[in-house]
């Protein structure tokens, strides 16, 4: 680990227990006077847009370093220009939040967010090919096929418990349709993430290593994802600085996944 | 040409091979991905002919580019076959 990836784990890290401080105490002369939303808002743009930066160039890095027939450089080359439309979706929002301290929504940035959703699932779908295809005894391809449809069958029916209250409750439509549509992509996401688990999951060392990290990163995108649409139809506010730290968070351990494999790769 | 190295029994094999990709896949995929190219390739004997170990080695090799690229997989099969050949299972 280098001191410049040092610096920025810790200084993300801080910001994310910033932001729970705030969650546990917001009234308090810390939270009051020196790191107000204003300013805590500012820090995890920032500390957001750098991990983001650092996984989507990481992994097309990974991606440009695998021979041009390799099976696996296609779903990085797919996987890092998902991670790439989530970082200039964020640096539209992080430039927003600097500027004035706020967040808006609905934004530019969630166009380009959206967009980035099917890269994100057909690289994952081609992660999960690459394996299998590799010849490592992770199941055939109608396994993973059944595992996907029943899943994405159960997901399906969690989606529409998610999204129906948001679509229901007032505020404008475009509004609505965006705070449902980050969950029910998500659970898109997780139907290749959840297959991919499985396939990674037999593994061990550093393979291990690298798809923890890179899994638990869209895992907490989600469970952030699922928390802002949720906290905003109920108007629970209050909760929002456990959504910024979640998405600190699964920006860094995506972050940190595509480094360790890219290390693999080169060292 | 006739290839004049001895056989090699499929359990050394599969103590190095385990041993060599530990690090990378862990011990139980390592192993696993042994007996199941065995499985394909038929290698069903307790004693593998080099052309066989080289025939597994290969698949072997395929299956660890995908996550250390074509020249770093050569160099840890490589490894192996220096073990293989030394008899340092």
């Amino acid at each position: 680990m280098t001191a410049a990836w040092r610096g920025l784990v810790a200084f993300g890290l801080l910001v994310a227990a910033g932001w729970l401080g705030r969650g546990l105490a917001p009234s308090s002369a810390l939270f009051q006077g020196v790191l107000t939303e204003g300013v805590l808002l500012r820090l995890a743009a920032a500390a957001k847009l750098a991990f983001l930066a650092v996984a989507a160039a990481t992994a097309w890095r990974v991606a440009a370093r695998l021979e041009a027939d390799n099976p696996a450089r296609r779903p990085w080359l797919v996987f890092a220009v998902g991670l790439g439309g989530f970082c200039a979706g964020q640096a539209v929002l992080s430039a927003y939040q600097v500027a004035t301290g706020a967040t808006p929504f609905p934004s530019v940035a969630d166009v380009v967010f959206v967009l980035a959703y099917p890269f994100l699932t057909a690289g994952l779908f081609g992660f999960v090919r690459a394996y299998r295809e590799a010849g490592y005894p992770v199941g055939t391809a109608a396994e993973h096929r059944r595992f996907a449809l029943g899943l994405a069958a159960a997901l399906a029916v969690v989606g529409y418990l998610i999204a129906s209250p948001i679509l229901a409750a007032p505020g404008p439509l475009l509004e609505r349709l965006l705070t449902a549509a980050y969950p029910v992509l998500d659970l898109v996401l997780l139907v290749p993430a959840l297959a991919l688990l499985r396939v990674t999951a037999r593994f061990g060392g550093r393979v291990s290593e690298i798809w923890t990290r890179l899994l638990a990163g869209l895992l907490c995108v989600a469970v952030a994802d699922a928390a802002f649409a949720y906290f905003s139809v109920l108007g629970m506010t209050g909760l929002d600085p456990l959504v910024h730290a979640f998405f600190i968070l699964a920006y860094l351990l995506l972050a940190e996944g595509a480094r360790r494999q890219h290390r693999l790769l080169a060292g | 040409m006739i290839d004049s190295r001895p056989p090699v029994g499929k359990s050394e094999v599969l103590a190095v091979v385990t041993r060599e990709l530990t690090p990378y896949v862990g011990a139980t995929m390592a192993a696993a991905s042994v007996r199941a190219h065995c499985e394909k390739l038929g290698l069903s004997a307790e004693t593998l002919s080099p052309e066989q170990v080289e025939a597994l080695l290969l698949r072997l090799s395929q299956g660890l580019a995908v996550f250390v690229g074509r020249e770093k997989a050569a160099s840890i099969l490589g490894t192996i076959r220096q073990s293989l050949a030394g008899g340092t299972a």
